[in-house]
């Protein structure tokens, strides 16, 4: 021992040191971080192999690899090597066609998204627009800045090129309005870095794909440890995704923003010198407000602000007393959406006939009457008495046991299947037989008692890891590899017909070789059929032997070739191989190990139901489980059968869904802001749209309800909705006057469409960021139109009105979609008929975004335009391969931000596999957990979190720390430690460590585009009150969890 | 700059000589290999271990015996195939884009599983289109990495290289190609060769509806494999031609800094 070091402390130092000085040298982070493993790798295997680097065990003193690797007799490393090679297959495999995480798909496509919406120069206008808008008030623009900075971070989320953005067009502003340079350069500088908390944030998919994973497989270690099933241990927290942390962070996102905003705006009451107000320049082209209200300020404000205050008040008061919310039933309690959620799980329910569609249909027909406190009609109530009777009963309960037992048996008959072919294969028939037993007995089960009893008394624990380790030991793999190619090459070569030709007048040459080949080939297939015999198909073996024995008794080379090229090629017999071969490998088998292990332990216990079944079942289990403890006792049924009654009787669904009160109250706010905006016009036209609101809203209390037949809703909504587009067409014009309108919409459209797509539960993010690529592709381009000359194969006012059809095509689309086609609300004919026009509006949206991409790839990035290109073939073929175009710029830098992620992501994995090729993952992970306290664990990862944040960029620190004390930060129980807040602390942390000095990257974006007046010190200067901020922020988040947990409970994922 | 015909032309020559190298490493080997269950006997040099001695030894003889305007010749043509490759990649991450688009809105909107809808032409299930999403991204990343370490254009870390003077900054371009990217570069080529051979042995195809030529985006792993210890040594090459006053000047050979 080294220094009263053991090997594995050595080889985490000169991991970590070999690390620290690649990554600090300046040469690429991604190649420092794989360089840097495989160099640190080559260090530990020679120290181990020279006896430098050793460790006890069984009380002696052995090699690091040699113990790591349980191999006392050759050369360890190469073993070691095999962890490092798994660096191709596992995580390669991930990015290119095996075990894909779609997540990660989606930082590709948010860069994208924010790479075309600031390339359609949004946040120069919004700065342009906020700052007339604020500007006049003390501390104003950098208020402003605040909300630019939130607005972009929501839209875009890309930290550089918000700060360099903001840089370059505000700084000079403020400091020309009299500004002090800390205030202009902190609030730039914070504001810019929203973008890494504010949701769609790249940080936060990121980490929410790495956490994922992290979280579960830390939680079934527990949950194996404590002996406790994982959904009863988890309840609700059963998974953490990335919309769940996107939910999780938007309100510390804009918590942490009106703190900015706060102390801008009270830095202005203090030092009003340093933050004055700005004149306000009236030119021309911008809407004089306080015209029409004889120029009084107050007045103007008054008539604007207590309409659109009064609307919101209203929307808020609704939803509170539940007049207006979700019409889908909560999920927190045993109430009718959970038993709904369990009958349409267990399908079984209906299509065993205890449940028929008609059923079914009468059932929620009977719901929404009674949700709304209407009478019952007899017939019906007779009915219902007797569906609920027969469902509720004891067929129910059979049903779920039947459930069980079919999901039991299946991952039993393949976890014990598996595990006893890897015994089989690797430690011999004695060894299996026991398992094969119990292959058996489970294959002839027909009941769960008969499925508990036949693993009862089977090997399990320590038994089998005993088994595995012996196996490790014992088993050598590599001659199975061998005999393969041995034979395919051997196969490969003596295929040849040329050998005919090179003997035909030798033979005695002939002789020899026909002797020669029947020895090689004799060898080799012995060799193949030894080990990977027992596993080939009898028509195969039958193939083998034929061919073997007429090679063997061949008098002539060609007679010979003919039965050589009738064996079985290495192609034909690669399924087979593969089988073996994947029973061999190590990840594998000790796989299969822990499936059979876990299954026999479940099945042994006669654990509760569902909980290896899907999360849907798994809550709808839980929360049945945990009302009646004696569900499958005689009491159980009757006790379900009066609260499922009970339930469906208490529940109330809210007259006014919360989708249509929220548009009602934008439709609303809009015609009384267009009012306020043009008092001396006719207010006729948004009177009429007044009243179409009010018709609309009576018409969804009192005729309209969650099961009107969806032509029927569309007719009754018809005429209101009709006097509200007469009102709305006549208001938007004047909305649209208002610059700061002009310009906050459309990204605040995207914004909600994207972020409404998450938290609505209507898609995860990957799909959701596809749409909002597409959108803000879109929105590029009709900006794009609106700014430059000719762009295009058409007119611009023709081509924007094309893209602006293509926007309404998508948003009827999705209107289509959720009045007539979800959940099956149309039927027949009429459901064709919806189908068809959605399909007629989807063709136009892919239409309107191929013309959308073509306006990209006509036009120049300095706005150098193209003129009149004749075709679509020549503007495709003329410009897709050169660089200055909108949409090729577009693409290489989105390319080039993902791929720098991407590259840092996949040199940790070789990092992480060289730390697990010493055992260096197990001791950190042991250390960590000998903090008792889990807060008190967390608390020092954030404090190390925070020191690495001085010299590593958020993407190392995600890729290199998060996987090394995620197992144990996220393995802690998730009722004291939410998953969600601990990332959320994370990522407020790391944008922190973004800001700090002396490196925060922010600050040398600033630094980058500040004008020469502005020294680094100003910037350190005005960073300092933020960063004191954020750890306010980070304070408060940490005492009041609910910040964090308020959202995603609000919204759960569907 | 543009991507040229030449640089098609290079790229091209690259992807020729990758095809070479990969048949070495997934196929090729020189005597016999050790038979199970017995002691190595003869001599015996496996693909992987061919490839990297034909690798050493070209990177060699070319920093040893060619002549400086021919290397100069020999970074453009590199750097026009880099260029072809980059504008390669950002199609690919363009067209993954499209088709995640396509797929949303007809997933999302639609709930469809095969797209175009079943029974039109073309129609695909959705599986085949997000499996070819990721083979694109997959190429986008796999020329884009080496492309970008050959263009400077990868995040590092300038803390302490900021500080350094001409002479230390070279070290670090020197010691960080030879001993970071370079050894990366191999091992994956290696590796991955071996991991892309057993795929195209079986002609490996997706399973669920996927894709049916997962053995060709297998072979992305050795080709970045090979494009990075191009990238590398081309750094490399350039590193040395600037010191002997011959340095034709076009990539960086180090990060875009980030401190």
């Amino acid at each position: 021992m080294l220094f009263g070091l053991d090997g594995v402390e050595l080889s985490l130092i000169i991991v970590f040191a070999t690390l620290f000085m690649a990554i600090l040298s300046g040469y690429p982070v991604a190649f420092a971080l794989s360089g840097s493993a495989i160099i640190s790798f080559v260090l530990i295997s020679i120290g181990s192999e020279l006896g430098w680097l050793l460790v006890e065990y069984e009380g002696e003193v052995y090699p690091l690899l040699a113990v790591q690797h349980q191999i006392f007799d050759g050369p360890a490393w190469v073993k070691g090597l095999d962890t490092l090679a798994l660096w191709g297959n596992n995580n390669f495999s991930r990015a290119f066609g095996e075990n894909q995480n779609d997540t990660l798909l989606a930082v590709p496509l948010f860069v994208l998204m924010g790479i075309a919406l600031e390339r359609s120069k949004i946040a120069e206008e919004l700065l342009t627009s906020m700052g007339r808008l604020f500007g006049g008030m003390p501390g104003g623009l950098a208020v402003s800045v605040v909300l630019v900075g939130a607005l972009l971070a929501a839209s875009t989320g890309i930290v550089g090129a918000t700060v360099v953005t903001m840089g370059l067009i505000s700084l000079p502003t403020m400091l020309r309005a009299g500004y002090s340079k800390e205030l202009s350069t902190g609030v730039i500088a914070t504001s810019g870095t929203l973008g890494q908390i504010i949701p769609p944030s790249i940080v936060l998919v990121l980490l929410g794909s790495m956490v994922g994973d992290i979280y579960s497989v830390a939680q079934k270690k527990r949950s194996q440890e404590l002996g406790i099933p994982l959904p009863e241990l988890l309840g609700d927290n059963i998974a953490i995704s990335t919309g769940t942390l996107f939910k999780a962070a938007f309100i510390p996102g804009i918590v942490l923003a009106l703190l900015y905003a706060a102390y801008a705006l009270g830095y202005a009451l203090l030092r009003p010198k340093s933050a004055p107000p700005i004149s306000q320049n009236t030119d021309e082209n911008t809407y004089d407000l306080l015209a029409d209200y004889g120029r009084s300020a107050g007045r103007a404000a008054g008539a604007i602000a207590v309409p659109t205050l009064a609307f919101i008040g209203i929307w808020v008061s609704a939803v509170f007393i539940g007049f207006s919310g979700s019409q889908q039933p909560p999920e927190d309690a045993l109430d009718f959406s959970s038993v709904q959620a369990l009958l349409e799980d267990v399908e079984g329910a209906r299509s065993n006939g205890a449940m028929s569609d008609a059923d079914f249909a009468d059932l929620q027909a009977y719901t929404a009457l009674l949700s709304r406190g209407k009478a019952v009609p007899e017939d019906l109530q007779a009915r219902m008495d007797e569906i609920l009777a027969g469902l509720s009963g004891q067929t129910l309960v059979d049903t779920l046991r039947v459930t069980e037992f079919t999901e039991r048996k299946s991952v039993l008959e393949r976890s014990v299947s598996r595990f006893a072919q890897s015994m089989d294969a690797m430690l011999g028939p004695d060894v299996s037989q026991p398992f094969k037993d119990i292959e058996a007995r489970v294959q002839t089960a027909a009941t769960l008692d008969e499925l508990t009893a036949a693993v009862r008394g089977a090997p399990r624990g320590q038994a089998v890891q005993t088994l595995v380790n012996r196996a490790n030991r014992e088993f050598d793999f590599a001659p199975y590899q061998l005999a393969v190619d041995d034979y395919a090459s051997t196969v490969s070569k003596l295929r040849r017909k040329s050998v005919l030709r090179k003997f035909k007048d030798d033979p005695d040459g002939a002789a020899t070789e026909l002797a020669s080949r029947t020895e090689i080939l004799t060898r080799t297939a012995a060799a193949l059929l030894g080990l990977y015999g027992p596993f080939f198909p009898e028509e195969t073996m039958a193939a083998f032997n034929v061919n073997l024995a007429l090679i063997e008794q061949a008098q002539d080379l060609e007679t010979q070739l003919n039965a050589i090229r009738e064996l079985p090629a290495s192609g034909d017999l690669s399924r087979a191989i593969d089988e073996v071969n994947s029973l061999l490998e190590r990840e594998a088998y000790l796989a299969a190990s822990f499936a059979y292990d876990r299954s026999v332990r479940e099945v042994a216990r006669g654990q509760v139901p569902f909980d290896i079944a899907q999360p849907m079942s798994i809550d709808a289990a839980n929360l049945l489980r945990k009302s009646f403890p004696d569900l499958g006792s005689g009491e159980g049924p009757k006790q379900l059968s009066a609260y499922f009654r009970d339930s469906l009787a208490s529940y109330r669904v809210p007259p006014v869904s919360i989708g249509v009160s929220a548009v009602l109250v934008i439709v609303s706010m809009s015609l009384a802001l267009a009012a306020a905006l043009r008092p001396r016009e006719s207010q006729l036209p948004l009177l009429v749209g007044g009243a179409g609101v009010i018709a609309f809203l009576a018409a969804a209390v009192y005729l309209v309800t969650p099961h009107t037949d969806p032509w029927m809703r569309t007719l009754i909504y018809a005429v209101p909705a009709l006097l509200i587009i007469y009102g709305m067409v006549a208001a938007v014009p004047r909305l649209l006057e208002v610059e700061v309108i002009r310009v906050v919409v459309p990204p605040v459209v995207l914004i909600v469409a994207v972020l409404g797509s998450i938290f609505g539960g209507i898609t995860n993010p990957t799909p959701a960021a596809a749409l909002g690529a597409g959108g803000a592709m879109l929105l590029s381009a009709i900006k794009l139109l609106e700014r430059s000359e000719q762009v295009g194969p058409f007119d611009n006012n023709i081509g924007r009105n094309v893209l602006l059809w293509t926007a309404a095509a998508i948003a009827t689309m999705l209107l289509v979609k959720a009045n007539f086609l979800d959940g099956g609300q149309a039927q027949g004919f009429g459901r064709g008929v919806a189908s068809a026009f959605a399909g007629v509006l989807y063709v136009i949206s892919i239409l309107g975004m191929i013309y959308a991409a073509i306006v990209l790839l006509s036009a120049r990035v300095e706005q150098r335009i193209i003129r009149n290109p004749r075709t679509i073939r020549s503007a495709v073929g003329s410009y897709l391969f050169s660089r200055d175009r909108v949409l090729t710029s577009i693409l290489m830098e989105t390319a080039k931000v993902s791929v720098m992620v991407f590259a840092i992501l996949i040199g940790s994995q070789l990092l992480a596999l060289t730390l697990r090729s010493f055992g260096g993952e197990e001791y950190i992970e042991h250390f960590l957990r000998s903090f008792e306290d889990p807060r008190t664990l967390l608390l020092v990862v954030m404090v190390v979190l925070f020191i690495l944040g001085f010299v590593l960029d958020f993407i190392e620190i995600i890729f290199i720390v998060i996987p090394i004390v995620g197992p144990v930060v996220y393995g802690a129980d998730p009722n004291i430690m939410d998953p969600a807040w601990i990332t959320i602390l994370i990522a407020v942390n790391l944008q922190t460590s973004f800001i700090t000095p002396p490196f925060g990257f922010a600050l040398f974006y600033l630094r980058g585009v500040a004008p020469p007046e502005i020294q680094t010190s100003h910037i350190y200067r005005g960073i300092i009150p933020f960063v004191i901020i954020q750890v306010v922020g980070l304070t408060i988040l940490w005492f009041f969890p609910q910040i964090t947990t308020f959202l995603p409970e609000l919204l759960p994922d569907n | 700059m543009q991507m040229t015909a030449q640089g098609a032309l290079s790229a091209l020559g690259l992807l020729v000589m990758f095809a070479g190298l990969f048949w070495v490493g997934g196929w090729l080997a020189v005597g016999e290999p050790p038979k199970p269950f017995a002691e190595a006997t003869g001599f015996y040099l496996s693909g992987p271990v061919l490839q990297s001695l034909i690798l050493l030894i070209v990177l060699a003889a070319f920093l040893l015996l060619i002549r400086s305007h021919q290397r100069s010749r020999v970074l453009t043509g590199l750097d026009q195939a880099f260029c072809a490759l980059w504008t390669l990649g950002s199609l690919a991450l363009g067209c993954a884009a499209l088709i995640l688009f396509l797929w949303a809105v007809a997933r999302v909107l639609f709930g469809l599983s095969d797209w175009p809808p079943f029974g039109w032409p073309l129609s695909r299930p959705e599986t085949w289109w997000m499996e070819l999403a990721f083979g694109l991204f997959g190429l986008s990343l796999t020329v884009a990495i080496p492309s970008l370490l050959r263009r400077g254009g990868h995040v590092s870390i300038d803390v302490i290289h900021e500080r350094l003077g001409q002479g230390g900054k070279a070290w670090v371009a020197r010691l960080g190609n030879a001993a970071l990217a370079l050894p990366v570069g191999l091992l994956l080529l290696t590796k991955g060769s071996s991991f892309a051979a057993r795929s195209w042995g079986q002609w490996e195809a997706s399973q669920n509806f996927g894709i049916g030529f997962v053995f060709l985006v297998k072979t992305l792993v050795p080709l970045m494999g090979f494009l990075i210890l191009c990238a590398a040594a081309a750094n490399l090459i350039e590193r040395t031609a600037a010191e002997t006053g011959t340095g034709t000047g076009t990539g960086e050979g180090g990060g875009r800094r980030g401190r």
